[in-house]
């Protein structure tokens, strides 16, 4: 009996020895940010270039600008509701340009644009955070941007222009806004009259303005329960034919709103050696919507305390010291709340923030891209 | 048990060693045909869930339309209108890769960034294929993805251009990027898709505007899930509808397992024919050794001891003998494999993977098949052995005898057990198992009346004045009916086999000339004209004006058109519908109709339908006036009158045929499938053909095939279908033929002493050999005779019950002189081979050694 024990038991070995195969596990490269992997490994020839300052016109420059490669509708806002409970959000548009010419194509579907949306929701309160990412091609009306009247979404996912306010409507599985949003103060143009320059490269910067006092008033949902929210959002409006150059590993932005009725906007580019590029820059908006411009001799920037992400083990820098010594400025800045890592196809940090000063304090939005190379 | 006695049980098989390796050959065959046909179908199964499901992926729901599929703006209005979020659209055809040997292959076209939740080999596809590579694929018309293993085996690589084959026009495609599957199922998947952006896809299938279905996640067990499911519900058109992927594929996977049973029946056939072997084998040791087992009882070995050795010593040959068919079913199924895909692609669908996955549990199937069918062969013998008695060996005469008293209980059984067979077969159920329970159960019941059949027939022939026959045609019948206990069942055994060969036979034979005529009749153009890849699956198509412009050529009396379509309509599943520009009907044979047949087609142009035997006996539509069918068009749901049930061979899944301005008028589909030309009676065929060929070169893909070349297509498609009941048939023979051969030898081997005493009384050799060649001529006579009735029944039962079940077609039942003649010289000339070998022996045995044996 043993002798057949041990010939059955051999067929058995050989048998599953067939069905033992060794899966491969998929690795996963995460570009170093939305920007970056918006506009890297692009063939950039072909498309216009933002190289010398050009009009703004409105409501024109609201819509897109397809011929140029990369564009965005960066919207965040610092929200309370009656109660004083905070939230946070970001519901922001890419637009990336395939090709500089299109194809004339008999199928609708072809597309030369694509459109990539990202809406957070941050419960400060519960310190929970409700990231979510779309992607889609700018046919057949799945998404798009239009100037006349202004309005830019992805499926369901809008940003709509009803007379001077903008209706903003998301919704992910945990969280849905529905704002309106009503400028308090004029536009305000970076850099040299909207012409931000990213580097020395002649060609390497970017057409930036702002609303960075928008009156906002809605609801927001939470898992099912709305809440009546008011506070100020800030629009970032920036389009480009490739940003970052090849010594740069990914940038630091502030965007601040104080209780004074100032606004600052901060940027710096942090290069692979290790410092600061000197094209970083900002600038600082008065009550009265005057523009001071910084350049980085302008301001200092330091980190005081850093934060690993669980979900990607990637370290962000969570707690600041900003001095702008020529205004007398010295303000900390610290999250509401660490956990506001977007952990989607590009990794980045994006969230709100509280500001204190010595006589002053107030919220804003901090982006942090480039810190996640790879998990 | 004691190593002694093991001995003892190794010395026999080694003296008996052609024997024994007859028995491990047809262990080995029996399990190797099991293995094989197991593998095969499970193979072929997977084959097709991959194909259909790994397209399907996590989709919970799927909103399909008609033949030419749905609205793109259907999309547009769930996703932004609705804010559906797991959603993603699919235009999706059949087409042919003059690259990649003209094998079909799906055309996927699909939006990259709609498939995340949905297909594992899609969804990471804007994180594994580099942006530039996405780029392409979307801007860049007539880009594809391909698998990384696919352009291995093709000989292509990125950017390699490769030739689509779709309705009449090919296409130039571009591999712009290679996808590197994650998992093995993703992998085979890939084997047979070519990738494209929706937009790319829409422009090579011709599909502007349409897409061939939109696939959905839905969680219909949550509030939420359940609102937006009746959302979704609310806003469809009337030509969309919302189905669950899984009744389509098991809708499919129904017919595929008819297809499966009757192949797994052929095999428990080999392995039946097998037992028989491994039953007269060990038998035949039993015998050979009762003076030893007589002396070894003497010796105080006990029954169980002896009951022991003779199962070991089956066990250990069935073990080698499972073993070898384990490696040869193996082997075998590879074969099958191939086989098998053909004909699921010429029947049923189009596979578009040749998957053959070694699967362990059909070798555990053939490992306890094998094993357990020789243990229990065994049985009978092994008990037989203990009934040995010490000392005194229970003389030969007296089990015959015993035998011969029981001869009147095992007919008794085969009446009964035949009884319950047709019992089987006539009851009211569709389920394929119990017809093919009946058909073994009246397999059974033949055999255990063999005996008896035996004994009446060998009584007649000795009624044969012996003038004739000699005293050696006394000698051989008598010797069959004294030696009934071993005579029986290899008669039986040859009989099981060629009443099987012949039941097939007919069977396959009544299916073809049905066919035959079947095509005689409906194929009356001369010349057809259809796209080259048109495949079972597809709705490809042509544009109409092709039609026009062959109307116009010069020899033509008139051209009718064709269009056939696959739609799923929820009462009915996946149909065919086709629809005719021409008096059909007079063409057609009816099951039945409503009023006269020579009216039914003003009935159609009317609105009403005709429907195909498969299509009324898969759907248990009742054949009386005034049924009606119901169908999602694209106008909504409609109910059409069915004006009769017709013949029709194309499809098992069932035809649904109409008159072309319905199709038309409810369907929003231009396109036509195929062309009917007939030509003026003064013009030669041939020429215009190659007339025609001329005109559309350079222009249009086309496939223009004669009358007679279409017919010998389709032939060459049904003779495929039957290869490998052919191929099974011919292996069930085999091994019934070594059954015999060895039990025959055996039988004369054993009357060594026999034909040594009638030697030295005087028998000269070539009476001997008379005598020998008549016994064995005789039993396969017998088998041959018995075979005769048994495979006509056997064959009915396969045309009006089995092939009615698994096809849902009626066959014309057609008997030829050939299959009985054949049935007869198989059996007789199986049986006379088998005693050439003994006769041969005792030619160069000495007389006075046969009888030292004593």
């Amino acid at each position: 009996m043993k002798l057949i024990l041990l010939i059955l038991l051999a067929i058995l070995i050989v048998g599953s020895s067939i069905f033992y195969i060794e899966r491969p596990h998929p690795q996963r490269e995460f570009a170093a940010s939305v920007v970056e992997a918006l506009s890297s490994s692009a063939d950039t020839v072909g498309f216009p270039r933002a190289t010398k300052v050009r009009k703004f016109r409105f409501p024109d420059d609201a819509g897109p600008h397809n011929e140029f490669q990369t564009e965005w509708w960066y919207y965040t806002g610092n929200l309370n509701d009656e109660n004083g409970r905070p939230f946070g959000f970001q519901l922001t548009f890419f637009r990336r340009a395939l090709t500089p010419n299109k194809k004339s194509r008999k199928s609708l579907w072809a597309a030369n644009q694509v459109y990539l949306a990202h809406f957070t929701v941050s419960d400060i309160k519960n310190r929970a955070f409700f990231p979510s990412e779309r992607w889609s091609r700018g046919a057949i009306g799945l998404a798009g941007a239009d100037a006349h009247p202004f309005r830019v979404w992805l499926e369901d996912w809008s940003a709509v222009a009803e007379g001077k306010t903008v209706r903003l409507q998301a919704k992910n599985n945990s969280a849905e806004i529905d704002l309106k949003l009503t400028p308090m103060k004029p536009v305000v143009l970076h850099g040299n009259q909207g012409l931000s320059k990213k580097s020395a490269e002649p060609g390497n910067a970017s057409y930036y303005y702002s609303q960075t006092r928008l009156d906002t008033s809605g609801t927001i949902t939470i898992k099912g329960r709305s809440f009546r929210v008011q506070g100020f959002s800030w629009l970032d409006r920036e389009w480009s034919t490739s940003s970052l150059s090849e010594e740069q590993s990914g940038w630091d932005w502030f965007s601040l709103q104080l209780s004074d009725n100032r606004e600052i906007m901060l940027y710096q580019i942090r290069l692979k050696k290790g410092d600061i590029d000197s094209y970083s820059s900002g600038s600082l908006i008065e009550s009265d919507g005057t523009v001071h411009t910084l350049t980085v001799e302008d301001f200092k920037i330091e980190v005081l305390d850093r934060w690993k992400s669980s979900i990607t083990g990637t370290t962000y820098p969570s707690r600041w010291l900003i001095s702008i010594p020529r205004y007398r400025i010295t303000l900390t800045v610290v999250p509401y709340q660490p956990n506001q890592e977007l952990p989607l196809t590009f990794v980045y940090w994006e969230g709100a923030v509280e500001v204190k000063g010595d006589n002053v304090s107030g919220n804003g939005y901090v982006e942090l891209t480039g810190y996640a190379r790879s998990r | 048990m004691s190593l002694s006695l093991l001995r003892i049980g190794f010395s026999h098989i080694k003296q008996h060693c052609l024997q024994s390796i007859l028995l491990v050959l047809g262990v080995a065959i029996g399990v190797a045909v099991i293995v094989s046909v197991d593998l095969a179908n499970r193979s072929a199964n997977q084959s097709f869930q991959i194909s259909t499901e790994s397209l399907i992926g996590r989709a919970t729901h799927r909103i399909v339309g008609g033949p030419s599929g749905l609205d793109e703006n259907l999309y547009y209005q769930l996703t932004v209108k609705l804010g559906l979020e797991k959603i993603a659209p699919i235009v999706q055809d059949y087409v042919r890769i003059v690259e990649l040997n003209r094998r079909p292959m799906q055309l996927v076209g699909l939006d990259p960034f709609a498939e995340s939740p949905f297909r594992n080999y899609v969804a990471d596809l804007k994180n594994t294929i580099p942006l530039e590579t996405l780029t392409t694929l979307l801007s860049e018309p007539n880009s594809v993805l391909i698998s990384e293993d696919l352009a291995r085996s093709g000989g292509v690589s990125s950017g390699s251009t490769l030739t689509v084959e779709y309705g009449s026009r090919n296409i130039q495609a571009r591999i712009v990027g290679l996808l590197k599957p994650s998992d093995d199922l993703s992998r085979l998947a890939l084997d047979g898709m070519i990738i494209a952006d929706i937009s790319t896809a829409q422009e090579a299938l011709n599909r502007i505007g349409r897409l061939s279905h939109i696939d959905l996640i839905i969680d219909t067990n949550t509030p939420f899930g359940k609102a937006e499911f009746h959302r979704i519900k609310q806003i469809l058109p009337p030509d969309a509808h919302l189905e669950l992927p899984e009744t389509r594929s098991r809708a499919i996977e129904q017919i595929n397992s008819a297809f499966g049973v009757n192949l797994l029946a052929l095999s428990l056939l080999a392995i039946l024919v097998g037992a028989f072997l491994i039953y007269n084998t060990v038998t035949f040791s039993v015998l050979q050794r009762r003076p030893i087992l007589g002396t070894l009882r003497a010796l105080g070995v006990t029954r169980r001891e002896i009951f022991g050795m003779v199962i070991f010593e089956a066990l250990i040959l069935g073990v080698i003998g499972t073993s070898l068919g384990l490696g040869l079913g193996v082997i075998l199924g590879k074969g099958v494999v191939h086989l098998t895909t053909q004909t699921i692609n010429d029947l049923y669908f189009t596979l578009t993977i040749n998957n053959f996955t070694i699967s362990l549990e059909s070798l555990i199937k053939g490992l306890f098949i094998g094993i357990s069918t020789s243990i229990i062969a065994a049985v009978i013998p092994a008990w037989e052995a203990t009934l040995v008695s010490p000392a005194v060996v229970l003389l030969r005469s007296e089990l015959e005898n015993r035998i011969s008293r029981s001869i009147p209980w095992i007919s008794l059984g085969g009446l009964v057990l035949g009884g319950l067979g047709v019992l089987l077969l006539a009851l009211p159920t569709r389920r394929l198992e119990i017809g093919f329970a009946g058909i073994f159960s009246i397999l059974f019941g033949a055999a255990l009346l063999v005996p008896t059949i035996t004994n009446f027939l060998m009584h007649l022939f000795m009624l044969v004045p012996e003038r004739i026959t000699g005293v050696i045609g006394r000698m051989a019948p008598r010797s069959i009916i004294r030696l009934q206990s071993r005579t029986g069942v290899a008669i039986a055994a040859l009989m099981v086999a060629v009443s099987v060969i012949v039941s097939v036979d007919i069977m396959i034979g009544s299916f073809r000339s049905t066919v035959v005529g079947w095509l005689d009749n409906t194929l009356t153009a001369d010349i057809f004209v259809t796209a080259p890849s048109t495949n079972l699956s597809s709705n490809e198509g042509f544009d109409p004006l092709i039609s026009k412009e062959i109307g116009k050529f010069p020899g033509i009396n008139r051209v009718t058109t064709a269009r056939r379509t696959q739609i799923d309509t929820p009462n009915y599943g996946s149909t065919i519908l086709v629809a005719v520009t021409r008096d059909i009907a007079k063409d057609q044979r009816f099951l039945w109709t409503e009023g006269n047949k020579y009216n039914i087609w003003k009935r159609l142009e009317k609105g009403e339908v005709l429907i195909s035997e498969s299509f009324a006996y898969r759907n248990r539509v009742p054949t009386k006036s005034g049924t009606a069918i119901e169908l999602q068009t694209d106008k909504g749901p409609h109910l059409f009158e069915v004006a009769g049930v017709y013949y029709d061979y194309t499809s098992q899944k069932g035809v649904v045929l109409m008159s072309d301005p319905v199709y038309r008028k409810f369907w929003n589909d231009n396109q036509i499938t195929s062309v009917a030309v007939y030509v003026a009676p003064d013009q030669k065929v041939d020429s215009i053909i190659q007339g025609l060929q001329e005109s559309f070169a350079g222009r249009h893909n086309l496939l223009i095939q004669s009358n007679r070349s279409l017919r010998l297509s389709a032939l060459k498609v049904f003779d495929r279908t039957f290869t490998i009941t052919t191929a099974l048939r011919f292996l069930a023979g085999i091994v019934a033929f070594i059954g015999v051969f060895s039990t025959l030898m055996s039988l004369q081997l054993e009357r060594t002493h026999e034909i040594g005493v009638l030697r030295a009384t005087g028998m000269t050799i070539s009476q001997i050999w008379r005598m020998i060649l008549l016994e064995t001529g005789l039993v396969g006579l017998t088998a041959g005779l018995i075979a005769l009735p048994v495979g006509v029944i056997l064959a009915l039962g396969l045309v009006y019950v089995i092939n009615l079940r698994s096809f849902g077609w009626t066959l014309e039942f057609i008997l030829r002189p050939e299959y009985f003649l054949e049935a007869l010289l198989i059996a007789v000339f199986a049986a006379i081979l088998a005693g050439v070998y003994p006769v041969l022996l005792f030619g160069r045995t000495q007389v006075a050694s046969a009888l030292r044996m004593e």
